[in-house]
């Protein structure tokens, strides 16, 4: 479970997160929508420290990770998380499995069978497994999305970060890998943070969606109930009005 | 007069910042060196990247540097100095000054900006984060092995690049002066000090450090968008080409007068 605390973060004079709580439970998929901009990814950043937050309590399994240092982190944290990238951030001067491979041989010291037996597994997860010796240049949007989500399985972590997954795939990528993040959630039971703003999607697969507005967490509420909130800039947003009182 | 006394208060401030960051990833790169041999395969493939991206040049450059070399020491050799005395002259500044400069500076053009431009895309395009997340070490990943491969691949390239030069710097003298091969010998036999071909390499691996971390700094910290890696990379070929000539005269006083 990540319990999160009076997050706060800013850049320069730009407060963007302004004392976040929120729960993630294990074994659930939580959707966190927002505007453009308005620090989604600050915040699942900020779980696993790749960017610092100011303030605030950030605790993941019982283990208070705030004031943790960077060695901490990749020795205590990270080893649990896996983060999908909105541009898949694959290293691109290594294959599809390559890539995998890294991520497996560096810190986990998996012999070579392991990893092997690894990679394909995680390719096969996500319907790659003819494309492990491709380089990420050439592969397609979707490609790279479900290459990423492969990377990010092959450690098996327990909790998965998405940052929006389906932007800039077409309705049927975005619901292949919507499919797909929900397989992974149901067949290998890791918890799920996605940011996004596909509210259709999100809806679909998700256990419940949160709102970030002006820093905070607005609502948070299950995915089926989203058309029952009384909360109008959660209303406004998820029926595609313009939110006026945004700074 | 407050505007600009807060300028200068803040340009302080980033200057003692920047120092302080670069000492910090030199720290960590060379603590990172007792890791080595968990990296050897990118080690070994950094030595050949290094050696293969900037011999060609560094054979050109050699030869000219000779060549130049040898027609100024050969125009000395007129009037009453014995011409046998230019391959001492063409040797001793070679091998103490000229040499590891020139090096220093080409390759602080080609790998420094190499190395900045790489891992400032790489920073720009999350793949830092990406390393990161999966809780490994960019500095111990991606400097490390760099620094270890230049720590070696610099002075063997300027072992090469003395060699290229020495021979290149006689045949100038012997096309402007007639000096013969014997002569020459002579010359720098005469004048050969071990002590010289270890400051020689000393200034080769000081500049193969300041070269890969004048990159991977400015390469790690590098701003979002294209124009942020170009920046990255000027600065880096910048600072790397300071570095040289610091370190330079550093060794030059240590080696000859401490």
């Amino acid at each position: 479970m990540i319990e999160i605390h009076q997050l706060y973060k800013s850049f320069d004079k730009l407060d963007v997160l302004r004392g976040i709580d929120l729960n993630i439970n294990d074994g659930e998929i939580l959707s966190i929508i927002g505007k453009s901009g308005v620090g989604k990814s600050v915040l699942i950043k900020s779980i696993i420290n790749l960017i610092e937050p100011d303030s605030g309590r950030i605790i993941i399994d019982n283990i208070n990770v705030t004031g943790f240092s960077e060695k901490q982190f990749n020795k205590i944290i990270r080893p649990k998380f896996s983060y999908v990238f909105q541009n898949g951030a694959l290293w691109d001067s290594l294959t599809v499995s390559g890539n995998i491979d890294l991520a497996l041989q560096i810190e986990r010291r998996l012999d070579v069978k392991e990893r092997k037996k690894r990679i394909e597994e995680s390719l096969r997860m996500v319907e790659l497994s003819d494309i492990k010796d491709v380089y990420p240049d050439e592969l397609s949007g979707g490609m790279l999305k479900r290459a990423s989500i492969a990377r990010a399985i092959a450690t098996q972590p327990k909790y998965l970060l998405y940052d929006e997954p389906t932007t800039g795939l077409d309705p049927v990528l975005a619901n292949v890998i919507n499919t797909l993040i929900k397989k992974l959630n149901e067949e290998l039971g890791i918890t799920s943070i996605i940011i996004t703003h596909d509210i259709a999607g999100a809806t679909k697969i998700s256990n419940r969606i949160s709102m970030l507005f002006e820093g905070k967490i607005i609502l948070t509420c299950p995915a089926d109930e989203i058309k029952n909130q009384d909360n109008e800039i959660f209303n406004n947003f998820i029926s595609g009005k313009v939110i006026l009182n945004d700074n | 007069m407050k505007k600009l006394i807060e300028n200068i208060g803040a340009y302080t401030i980033s200057v003692f910042t920047k120092i302080g960051t670069i000492t910090i990833l030199i720290y960590q790169s060379l603590i990172s060196i007792l890791k080595a041999p968990k990296y050897i395969p990118q080690i070994v493939e950094q030595f050949i990247y290094i050696g293969r991206r900037s011999l060609v040049l560094v054979i050109v450059i050699s030869i000219f540097v000779g060549l130049a070399i040898g027609i100024e020491v050969g125009f000395q050799m007129t009037g009453f100095t014995p011409h046998w005395m230019a391959g001492g002259l063409i040797l001793r500044t070679i091998l103490i000054d000229i040499g590891p400069l020139t090096l220093g500076l080409v390759l602080s053009g080609r790998i420094s900006a190499g190395i900045a431009s790489e891992l400032g895309t790489m920073k720009v395009t999350e793949q830092i984060d990406a390393l990161r997340s999966l809780a490994i070490d960019p500095v111990e990943y991606l400097v490390t092995p760099r620094l270890i491969a230049a720590m070696f691949a610099v002075p063997t390239l300027l072992i090469f690049s003395n060699f290229i030069s020495v021979y290149f710097g006689y045949y100038s003298c012997h096309m402007t002066i007639n000096l013969s091969w014997n002569a020459f010998v002579k010359g720098l036999r005469f004048s050969y000090n071990s002590k010289d071909i270890i400051i020689s390499l000393i200034k080769a691996f000081t500049f193969g450090i300041a070269i890969v971390i004048s990159g991977a700094f400015y390469g790690l910290n590098s701003q979002r968008g294209a124009k942020g890696v170009g920046r990255a990379t000027t600065q880096a070929v910048v600072l790397a080409s300071i570095m040289v000539f610091i370190l330079s005269y550093l060794v030059s006083l240590i080696m000859f007068y401490l």
